[in-house]
């Protein structure tokens, strides 16, 4: 299986959301959607689930325009949405109908979830100590974080084979946020795949092999993160000495340096201006505790790429 | 216009309706789960069933406050030289069938010397120039009062004309065709004469508009508050992966019809139960009551044929104010707004049903009311129900009406899309049409 977004133009009126954006998933795992905020990482998520127009461009499943009433897609949006007054089990057995899964299925599945999300209680509630029969829940009688675990059940209950989830752990606490890391982890060992859009830089760095930064709709940076990183080299320099060498490190044009308790962070321009250094200091007879080198992270990658916007 | 046409072509596209039967499902149960839907469906049945009990006891109050009257004996006193004594006595209503009647002279004065204390002196005097005049003369010390006397001598009221008539020998029929409106009409030689009963036509018209302007102002916030609920709160970006926009409107305005379908079969239910309960224990004023309303004439207008295409035309017109009441829905981006949203919807309801209201009131009949989509949905059931209508204008009317449904499904078809994912202020029409100018892709 494999998903080919090709050469897609999206207009609204004059101004141009998204402008040639190519990329693919030719394996089950993680694929990122970056960007900052209207870069165009929701619109283009709408046009590869059909639900917008486009100007040009194709988006293939297995080599064909992408039909979302054949292939069993999950879609977790940004804007989460539920109908507030309807009961939670209601809406949930619509949406997996829609998705052709049948009724006794879909309740089978909604079991399933609701222990692994730990929503139990508000779609199987309990009879009172006298025996008066409960109300079923209504999506506006939960938290943030609950509705946002009914919606992860809406995208999963059809056991989707392209998963979508646009900034899946925006809102969440620190434990519902491993609950849903856990889930997403399960979907990659079950060879999904999976297309995640989020402003949490650790997050994709986690789960995500490829990405694609957009900055104004247009891909400013793609590929492999390994070999995205690989190609910045180890430019990070983390140095931490017994004295002051303020006056070594003036000696060096670096693009960034500060200092924490923990040392100096430095930002070198290559491997031989740190080799410099580290020369320079133990020709001195400085005490050097900690010279490590290592890659950029993926927010200095995308805070250069897209500008200092990253909210 | 190009684009229209190719809109109305893929309008047939059975893919653009996939999904309609579950939309329709889920509609139409969490319709009928509705809190504020049982309470109307209750409401209607209460006052249905509570009806014809009410109306009867309206109507009996006008006659008796019971089912008995205290009056045991009346002396007639007939100074009118019709004989009419024999017809007073042979009265067949139920209360005064056993009241015994006297022609032998008794004075008023002698009323207290009688046994039967509960005796009532009935003097009929006539005068050729202001007609009848019926005095009843009661007893203080017996069990009447003003009140049973006067509801007799209403009684004897209302059926005097029939007291004087069977008199007279004249038979039923011919006192009823004496009172017959009296109609004129003039045509050009060659053209048809068509019988209508303008009266009662106005009248039966008037209940259907206004119970079409309920149904429609219902309906109407309805469905535009369930396609704003679905795309303010972001359902809609769940639903529009499975489904076409098509069926999710389609089926949303299906499942409102079904539901004022059962709310209208419900109240008809319990009137027709209400009726058999009430009217079976011999009561006849529900049966005139009906007669009153609608009309004896017209009840002999009504066709199958007229109702079905009633029908016909009441779903064509639920589907254009529908699609509408969608486009109102799906322009608003904020809940809140939907009053805003709807105030083209409310304006355009009550101004087409008011002009199919009012007009013909003016004047003669409007044949443009009758051809015109948005307001012949107000005129031609109610016409064509109790038989008041050429039938080229509704074979043209229904045309016209079904053409509009298409080329509104059109428009919807063109629009809901880039609407639903519109956010800012309520769109106005003309950004609506502009939507609509941009370039649609094929899907």
């Amino acid at each position: 299986m494999s998903l080919k977004v090709k050469n897609i133009v999206k207009k609204y009126g004059e101004k141009t959301v998204v402008n040639d954006l190519s990329f693919s998933l030719e394996n089950p795992g993680v694929y990122a959607l970056l960007g900052t905020n209207g870069a165009g990482k929701t619109t283009s998520i709408r046009v590869i689930l059909g639900m917008l127009d486009y100007e040009s461009g194709e988006v293939l499943w297995n080599g064909e325009k992408l039909d979302t009433s054949k292939v069993n897609i999950g879609y977790l949006a940004e804007e989460r949405g539920l109908y507030p007054k309807y009961t939670l089990m209601d809406q949930l057995i619509y949406f997996a109908e829609l998705k052709n899964v049948s009724a006794s299925q879909a309740k089978k599945r909604i079991e399933y979830w609701a222990e692994r999300l730990e929503v139990t209680d508000y779609l199987y509630p309990k009879a009172s100590a006298k025996g008066k029969k409960a109300k079923p829940y209504r999506a506006d009688q939960l938290s943030k974080g609950n509705q946002q675990k009914i919606q992860l059940m809406a995208a999963l209950i059809s056991d989707p084979e392209l998963l979508i989830l646009d900034e899946p752990l925006s809102g969440l606490d620190p434990v519902n946020s491993d609950l849903f890391k856990e889930i997403i982890k399960e979907q990659i060992e079950k060879e999904k795949y999976v297309i995640m859009s989020s402003h949490q830089m650790a997050t994709i760095e986690e789960f995500c092999s490829d990405i694609t930064i957009l900055n104004k709709g247009r891909a400013v940076l793609q590929g492999n993160l390994n070999e995205i990183k690989k190609s910045y080299g180890r430019v990070n320099l983390h140095l931490k000495c017994d004295e002051n060498i303020d006056s070594y490190i003036d000696k060096f044009d670096f693009s960034d340096v500060y200092q924490t308790p923990e040392g100096y962070h430095i930002k070198v321009k290559n491997d031989s201006q740190a080799g410099e250094l580290l020369k320079v200091l133990t020709d001195n007879d400085i005490s050097v505790v900690r010279f490590e080198r290592r890659e950029p992270s993926l927010h200095e990658i995308f805070v250069e790429k897209v500008g200092h916007a990253d909210e | 216009m190009k684009y229209l046409l190719k809109r109305l072509g893929m309008l047939m596209n059975k893919k653009d309706y996939a999904g309609l039967k579950k939309v329709f499902a889920f509609s139409f149960m969490q319709n009928l789960k509705s809190k504020m839907n049982i309470a109307v469906t209750v409401i209607l049945c209460i006052i249905c069933f509570l009806g014809v009990p009410v109306s009867q006891a309206l109507t009996d109050s006008d006659e008796d406050k019971g089912s008995e009257t205290a009056i045991t004996d009346v002396y007639i006193c007939d100074e009118t030289g019709f004989e009419l004594y024999e017809s007073i006595e042979n009265q067949t209503n139920e209360i005064y069938k056993d009241v015994k009647c006297h022609e032998e002279f008794v004075k008023p004065e002698d009323l207290k010397k009688l046994e039967s204390k509960n005796s009532v002196y009935l003097d009929v005097k006539f005068d050729a120039a202001s007609g009848f005049l019926l005095t009843g003369i009661y007893e203080t010390r017996g069990k009447l009062t003003a009140d049973s006397v006067d509801t007799y001598m209403e009684y004897l009221q209302d059926d005097f004309e029939k007291i004087v008539a069977d008199a007279a020998g004249i038979d039923d029929e011919v006192i009823k065709s004496l009172n017959r409106e009296i109609e004129i009409d003039v045509v050009t030689r060659g053209e048809k004469v068509e019988k209508t009963d303008n009266e009662d036509l106005s009248v039966q018209s008037s209940f259907i508009i206004f119970v079409m302007i309920f149904i429609l102002a219902m309906c109407g916030e309805n469905i535009a508050t369930s396609i704003a609920t679905e795309k303010t709160t972001r359902v809609i970006e769940y639903l529009m992966i499975n489904i076409r926009p098509m069926a999710l409107i389609v089926g949303k305005i299906m499942a409102s019809i079904l539901l004022v379908i059962i709310q209208i079969a419900s109240a008809g239910i319990c009137f027709g139960v209400s009726w058999i309960l009430f009217n079976g224990s011999g009561h006849n004023s529900t049966a005139e009551m009906l007669e009153s309303v609608i009309g004896t004439q017209t009840i002999g207008n009504i066709s199958v044929a007229g109702c079905i295409v009633s029908i016909f035309i009441f779903i064509m017109g639920f589907l254009l104010f529908g699609l509408i009441a969608g486009l109102a829905g799906a322009a608003v981006s904020k809940i809140e707004n939907i009053g805003e949203g709807m105030k083209l919807y409310s304006i355009l309801l009550i101004v087409c049903a008011y002009a199919a209201l009012f007009i013909p009131m003016f004047g003669e009949k409007n044949v443009f009311l009758e051809l015109f989509p948005l307001t012949s949905i107000f005129m031609l059931p109610g016409e064509l129900i109790f038989g008041g209508v050429k039938w080229w204008i509704v074979i043209v009317a229904v045309i016209l009406l079904a053409l509009s449904v298409l080329v509104m499904l059109a428009f919807v078809a063109g629009v809901y899309e880039n609407m639903i994912f519109y956010n800012g202020e309520t769109l106005k029409v003309r950004e609506i049409i502009a939507m609509f100018k941009t370039k649609g892709r094929d899907k």
